[in-house]
């Protein structure tokens, strides 16, 4: 009776050792992951600058977000005109890496001067991918998909895929009262390392999604010639 | 002697080092193709351009209505305009669908006096639109004013066309915007090209009391093309069988009075738009200024 006894209570010993373990430390969130390496990104660039940048930061798909952005709200005549351009520039790897460079370096005086710390962190995933679709759905809709322009978006918002988890930081500047934001992304050689791949002064304007349909707002149009009949017949009056 | 050794050791440690950052990239490259690094790069490609008409034709193709567009020898290249399609089930401004249309027929809450006769919808959209590339033609710095290209399936009655067009014309304020519908031209009619048009205005017109106006007028009847004129020596009414007895006909008027441009084309509004665009483009060569709608109210001339 006696060691059954003492068998119970070393088994309740043994049950209560395992309750009282320390619970597993909850895995990080992608919001902390990207505000630990959005600190850890301005602490270095507020004293080295550009210089901070990650080599191995994946850069093209979140610049293609302006381009599938014109793919998914502009009016055609617009997409004429500005998206070869876009894309041409999106082209050369080195253009889109220097004109990130210099947003960098356009940013670092505030940083350096405005005592700034890391805010908000914004989950901007779901829209670049939403917007990613939507671009591929347009360029099939205008009947564009088997063109080189609708493969190089096709090929671009494929590129989007991997900013599934990108997140937007808001970085505020005490001293200076300005903010400015960051974008970063997990990527680069290392899988698991979230990199800064864009800093803005303002949220892009794709974030909000296609504009709402506006109020009707009518054009005021003159005849070409003074001289016409009449606004509907421009044409003079010895022509009728 | 230590240091002919050392110089010995040296040059053996610098062999091995070259040795191995020779080989081993290599080797690593052979051994584990799969670690290469995805491209980050696009693939280059040859032709990245697209034109305006590039994209109408595409869109076009897309919707099936390229094979629908009348065919008009000798229209003009397309510009950068709002563009409006006409298809037997929907209506679209750009991409967007803007009205169900049932056979070609919108439903009767979708008409209104505008006037005389326009689709407040279609007209809405096409004001936006118009809106839209007003400010794109400002930004890129050109004067030209917003134009409106219509796509239409010229199988579609008349009076659906004359209703959307309508619509374009109030879309804007002023007068209404340069209006072009879209045809196929060039050999085999493999070109997307334009040709301009008006609408006759619901207003009167006015005119100065001694001016001369030849008014011609097409009507397009069942079986047959009624022409007038404003011209003493001809009878009230001349009729023609064909588009090409017709072109016979006004080019006598033209030959007459070579300042004269516009012609006044009425047709019932259940007749196909193929007939009255069979009939525009042998007419244009002589009198460019095609009016649809009928003739409008004129004031002032002496008869």
């Amino acid at each position: 009776m006696r060691k059954l006894c003492l068998l119970g209570a070393g088994l309740a010993a043994l049950a209560s050792a395992c309750r009282s373990a320390p619970p597993p430390a909850p895995a990080a969130s992608d919001d902390e992951r990207a505000r630990t390496a959005a600190a850890a990104f301005l602490s270095c660039f507020e004293r080295d600058g550009a210089e901070c940048r990650a080599s191995d930061a994946t850069l093209i798909p979140w610049a293609a977000l302006e381009a599938l952005a014109l793919v998914e709200g502009a009016i055609p005549t617009r997409i004429v005109d500005e998206l070869p351009p876009a894309l041409s520039a999106l082209r050369d790897p080195a253009l889109v890496r220097r004109v990130f460079i210099e947003k960098l370096r356009g940013g670092e005086a505030w940083a350096r001067a405005g005592a700034c710390e890391v805010r908000r962190v914004q989950p901007v995933g779901a829209r670049a991918l939403a917007l990613a679709q939507a671009a591929g759905q347009r360029i099939e809709r205008l009947g564009m998909a088997e063109t080189e322009i609708g493969r190089t978006v096709n090929e671009l918002a494929q590129a989007a895929q991997s900013l599934g988890a990108a997140r937007l930081v808001e970085v505020g500047c005490t001293q200076t009262g300005r903010s400015f934001y960051l974008a970063l992304s997990p990527g680069g050689d290392d899988a698991g390392a979230w990199r800064v791949v864009a800093l803005v002064p303002e949220p892009p304007p794709w974030l909000h999604g296609p504009g709402a349909a506006r109020a009707v707002e009518r054009v005021q149009l003159a005849p070409a010639e003074p001289n016409v009949v009449d606004p509907w017949l421009p044409v003079l009056e010895e022509q009728l | 002697m230590v240091a002919s050794a050392g110089g010995t050791a040296l040059a053996l440690t610098l062999t091995l080092a070259l040795a191995l950052a020779l080989v081993l990239p290599v080797g690593g490259a052979a051994a584990q193709p799969w670690v290469q690094r995805q491209p980050k790069t696009l693939v280059p490609r040859a032709h990245e351009r697209i034109g305006f008409a590039e994209l109408v034709e595409l869109h076009a193709r897309k919707l099936g209505a390229w094979d629908r567009l009348a065919l008009v020898a000798g229209a003009e290249p397309i510009e950068p305009s709002v563009y409006l399609t006409l298809l037997p089930d929907r209506v679209l401004v750009w991409d967007d669908e803007v009205l169900p249309l049932a056979r070609g027929v919108p439903a009767p809450a979708e008409l209104a006096s505008c006037p005389p006769l326009c689709l407040p919808h279609l007209r809405d959209a096409l004001s936006r639109a118009l809106f839209a590339e007003a400010a794109r033609v400002r930004a890129a710095g050109a004067r030209t004013p917003p134009r409106i290209l219509l796509l239409a399936d010229s199988r579609l009655p008349y009076r659906t066309f004359l209703a959307a067009a309508y619509s374009a014309a109030h879309a804007s304020v002023g007068g209404p915007p340069d209006l072009r519908l879209a045809v196929r031209t060039g050999s085999g009619g493999s070109k997307l090209g334009q040709i301009g048009f008006f609408l006759a205005p619901t207003h009167s017109v006015r005119v100065a009391e001694n001016a001369d106006p030849l008014l011609l007028q097409i009507a397009i009847e069942d079986s047959r093309y009624v022409v007038r004129a404003r011209r003493s020596w001809l009878p009230a009414a001349e009729s023609a069988r064909t588009p090409s007895a017709v072109a016979t006909l006004i080019g006598e008027l033209k030959a007459r009075d070579t300042t004269k441009t516009v012609v006044f084309v009425s047709a019932a509004g259940a007749a196909p738009l193929g007939r009255v665009l069979e009939l525009v483009a042998p007419v244009r060569a002589l009198f460019p200024g095609i009016t649809l709608g009928g003739l409008p109210r004129i004031v002032g001339p002496r008869e």
